[in-house]
């Protein structure tokens, strides 16, 4: 799967639970950066990037995620 | 006759202590039991995720065994609470919410969406690089012999040089405890309430307290 393709899903997770109507993710991004981005949502997101890809994270890996970039990361990693 | 005091840090074999201190303290003398009525599990449920959380080991956050210290008394555990630097190993709330993920089923955690106004209401950010002390607990035949307080300076005490502040978080109406906070010297820095209708239904109450204490 293309990046591009990655992201655009990973933003349709991010608008369906953040209850928003677009949203547009870059690297660098953290939970500060996004309104709506909480401890609540942030639960509710990782789970569902992993139903979504079909892949499935350690806590080790989920803890370690510094920002937006390696979470796309991490999905491609599972991916490959 | 003397009392023997030992301070230590929590080990695994603890696990069902740390899990009656805070469930003890997420109860905050009522029967509401934040952690089920949010999730919508039954309590045997959260004890048991929270013992397997609790032996995750990730440090920076109250659920994790080694955050936390323990007072013993005649070799008993007599009181505890989880203490770390917020911030040093990322946000706390992260963290915690990375293992809730990890453990809370997925339509359980949706279940917590429906209350997030309350959240909101009373959300406190805590205040990165202070010392944060949370899931305070003594044990109801240790009570009223200066345990508390015991535990809180040697703590404090470790912690000087490395942190200038002591910060927790309390609820609203839970004026033994925050009496109690008072007297070793915090002083209520937050106040927040919520008015609807629900946080009465999931938290011991709608008022919640951010308390300080310079080290």
């Amino acid at each position: 799967m293309e990046r591009k393709e990655l992201v655009s899903r990973v933003e349709e997770i991010y608008k369906e639970i953040l209850e928003v109507d677009a949203i547009t993710l870059s690297d660098e991004m953290t939970a500060n950066d996004v309104e709506g981005w909480d401890s609540l949502t942030h639960s509710l997101l990782i789970n569902q990037v992993q139903k979504e890809f079909e892949v499935k994270f350690k806590l080790r890996e989920v803890i370690s995620l510094k920002n937006v970039g390696e979470l796309f990361n991490l999905i491609e990693s599972k991916l490959a | 006759m003397s009392t023997s005091l030992l301070f230590r840090q929590a080990k695994a074999s603890d696990i069902p202590f740390l899990v009656e201190a805070i469930i003890a303290a997420e109860k905050s003398g009522t029967d509401r039991l934040s952690y089920a009525t949010i999730y919508d599990l039954e309590e045997p449920e959260v004890e048991r995720l929270l013992s397997e959380m609790l032996d995750e080991e990730i440090g920076g956050q109250e659920l994790c065994f080694s955050s936390f210290h323990i007072l013993e008394s005649e070799e008993k555990p007599a009181a505890t609470m989880a203490v770390w630097i917020e911030g040093e190993e990322g946000s706390s709330s992260v963290l915690r919410s990375a293992l809730l993920a990890h453990y809370i089923p997925m339509d359980n955690l949706k279940k917590a969406m429906a209350f997030r106004p309350v959240f909101t209401d009373l959300r406190m950010d805590r205040t990165e690089g202070s010392l944060q002390m949370e899931s305070i607990y003594v044990a109801p035949e240790e009570r009223g012999k200066g345990h508390l307080s015991a535990l809180m300076k040697h703590i404090s005490a470790q912690y000087k040089g490395k942190t200038k502040r002591a910060e927790l978080q309390v609820d609203g109406e839970n004026i033994r405890a925050i009496n109690a906070y008072e007297k070793i010297g915090f002083r209520i820095s937050l106040e927040r309430q919520s008015d609807k209708a629900d946080a009465l239904r999931i938290l011991p109450s709608n008022k919640k307290c951010a308390m300080t204490l310079d080290l």
